[in-house]
């Protein structure tokens, strides 16, 4: 029912309704306003900042910089070497273990506080108990020296391997927990159907449940790979941060603050986010051409 | 009508527990080939946790399912080949409603061709066959359970397991596809195990009712028999019977019974289906049952098994209304009448014998 204001007009409320607009909506400004100023502003500023090089020759120089020096363009590879595995990896174990405690499961709950953990305590830390644990002469190394398993401690950290477990071990809870989340969502009746039509475990995860959980999958992707991209401070502590380990954000760190070319770090801070977005670009193709259609339920 | 894929159906023993409760407890039941049978009850009874254990959805405590001789009780659910239409339809959103009908028919491997053209049969048999490309989230409530519908019966299963399919529909659509259901399962010749916490759901569709309690049947018969003869008072109050009055026997002689309502004073006579030893009864009577004279103008009216109550509560319901009416001792009558009564009206409540069953209070 529309009620006017004494003067004949409706009032601003049903107005705004009308043009589909909620006043509800208008408590999202200041949020918005926020993103504005924290996040969309400074990132112009460093995209104009990346057009400005230090020594000149032109607006690209240092975009043609970083691509033309073998050492600071192997960064991109090295970085998504990282990034890429650890993420597909920790999608990959998360979505079973997730289609499995989708329904209630006794000891769900310790299970999900086992997982957000790692997450709470940050890399720094992780990356500690790496060095401590997989370490020359850590636990682990004299476990296997001990039982006669291996002859030397293998070196597990200060390389690849080091960083790429401690992507795992705080990028694999996040992963599970996203799709998860959206797994307990789905309606567990689906798949009882699909059951009674005939179709066995296997039939029924691929056309049933893996379809049905994409969505929560392509996100935890996208989050996954976007935040092993950014990978820094494992990459320095448990990692070979001049070698095989020198990440772009390191790249754009050293830029920073040890020649204090802060356009050139703006720089490679534009590529890292390019080389994002055409990621999650191709994640997101990916996705519609392997599936099309409404993923949420119908009416009832 | 073809001939039904199935001639025997056996339920035997079946108990089912969730950690200390019982939700099932003893269950027997047989089903002939064709059949339509309603497992009817309130909400907590044991006859969906049945319906479950026998789509393989649920493991069972005890107890053996077998038919045609042929134990199933062990197979999992996409070994029985029973059709199921569940509550929320739960059909595939990700799918088209051909792409949910043609499910079954994929897993069975079935040619293309055939599929298609089953396909289509299904979905003429429930009046969608305009509707093939659609989403499930595009079509009305009573769409997407035809869609159901037409997934289970394209697989021409055995058995076709339905679980309350018409509760979350409105009462119109409610009425059409009960009809819709019931010409389904004579065309098809369907043997059809149907859950309804709704009595004229079972008793217009189904050829045989299951009364359940707590996990137990409590009386088996066709819808004529559940109406007309219930055969303990939880039965009779699910089928229509609103008048349940506390009483005592005052005395019962060769079927017929006289007993007390609850304020010691009036008596009532009705037919005896006590089995002679409860103590605590009640008389059981259907509102449409009673007959509403108006005190003031005929006071002798009906003659004996006549209540006399002062009106309460009128609710207008077309061609009559719905009265209740309180009488003496905090007895509460519910009845149906044409007389143009209003609360406060004084009446006498006249209840013909044959009319009134007498029930011990816990049967």
């Amino acid at each position: 029912m529309l009620s006017r204001t004494p003067a004949g007009r409706w009032r601003l409320t049903e107005r705004l309704a009308a043009l589909g607009v909620d006043r509800v909506v208008l408590l999202a400004l200041p949020a918005a306003a926020v993103i504005g100023l924290l996040f969309i502003y400074p990132f112009l500023y460093g995209l104009g900042l990346s057009f400005q090089p230090r020594q000149g020759g032109g607006i690209l120089a240092n975009y043609l910089g970083f691509f033309n020096d073998g050492y600071e363009r192997s960064t991109i590879s090295k970085t998504l070497r990282l990034a890429l595995p650890a993420a597909l990896l920790n999608v990959a174990v998360s979505v079973p273990i997730a289609h499995k405690l989708r329904q209630p499961v006794r000891g769900k709950r310790l299970l999900t506080t086992v997982l957000i953990l790692p997450v709470t305590l940050g890399t720094v830390l992780v990356a500690q108990g790496l060095i401590r644990y997989f370490g020359p002469a850590g636990w682990f190394n004299q476990a296997l020296v001990a039982l006669g398993l291996v002859d030397a401690p293998l070196s597990l950290t200060n390389n690849y391997i080091g960083v790429f477990a401690s992507l795992i071990i705080t990028g694999f809870p996040l992963s599970m927990l996203l799709i998860l989340g959206h797994a307990s969502g789905i309606d567990p009746d689906v798949e009882r159907a699909a059951a009674t039509l005939g179709a066995g475990p296997t039939r029924r995860f691929w056309t049933v449940s893996f379809p049905l959980m994409l969505p929560g999958i392509t996100i935890a992707l996208v989050l996954a790979f976007v935040a092993a991209f950014a990978v820094f401070p494992s990459a320095v502590m448990v990692g070979n941060p001049s070698g095989s380990t020198r990440v772009i954000s390191i790249a754009a760190y050293q830029a920073a603050f040890e020649r204090f070319d802060y356009s050139m770090a703006s720089t490679i801070a534009m590529i890292m986010a390019a080389v994002e977005l055409a990621v999650i670009g191709v994640v997101l193709g990916a996705r519609s051409r392997l599936y099309r259609g409404a993923t949420s339920g119908g009416k009832g | 009508m073809p001939t039904p894929k199935v001639e025997r159906l056996r339920i035997e023993g079946v108990t089912k527990a969730f950690g200390s409760r019982l939700a099932l407890e003893g269950f027997d039941l047989e089903v002939a080939g064709g059949e339509f049978v309603a497992l009817l009850g309130p909400s907590g009874c044991g006859k969906s946790t049945m319906l479950n254990c026998l789509a393989g959805l649920l493991p069972l405590s005890a107890g053996t399912i077998t038919l045609d001789g042929e134990r199933i009780d062990g197979l999992p659910p996409e070994q029985r080949g029973f059709g199921m239409v569940f509550q929320n339809y739960a059909l595939f959103p990700h799918l088209s409603v051909r792409r949910n009908v043609a499910f079954g028919l994929h897993a069975a491997k079935v040619a293309k061709r055939e599929i298609s053209d089953r396909v289509d049969s299904a979905l003429a048999q429930v009046r969608l066959a305009d509707y093939a490309g659609q989403y499930p989230s595009q079509l009305s409530g009573g769409q997407q359970q035809r869609v159901a519908m037409a997934r289970a019966i394209v697989l021409e299963p055995a058995l076709i397991l339905m679980d309350e399919p018409l509760s979350n529909l409105d009462a119109q659509l409610r009425t059409e596809l009960r009809t819709e259901l019931r010409r389904l399962h004579q065309e098809l010749g369907l043997t059809t195990i149907y859950v309804t916490h709704d009595q004229s759901e079972a008793l217009s569709l189904a050829d045989r009712i299951v009364i359940l309690r707590q996990g137990r049947s409590v009386q088996v018969g066709t819808p004529q028999t559940v109406y007309t003869e219930p055969a303990g008072a939880f039965v009779a109050a699910f089928m229509g019977y609103r008048n349940l009055l506390p009483a005592q026997m005052k005395e019962t002689r060769g079927g017929d019974a006289t007993v007390l309502l609850a304020d010691g004073q009036q008596s009532l006579r009705g037919r005896d289906r006590t089995d002679g030893a409860a103590e605590a009864l009640v008389a059981a009577v259907r509102p449409e049952d009673l007959t509403l004279h108006e005190a003031a103008a005929a006071p002798d009216a009906g003659g004996d098994n006549v209540i006399p109550a002062t009106v309460a509560v009128v609710e207008y319901q077309g061609n009559e209304v719905a009265v209740s009416a309180e009488a003496a001792g905090g007895l509460w009558l519910h009845a149906r009448t044409t007389l143009r009564v209003r609360p406060g009206d004084q009446v006498r409540v006249h209840v013909p014998p044959a009319r009134v069953l007498i029930f011990a209070e816990d049967s």
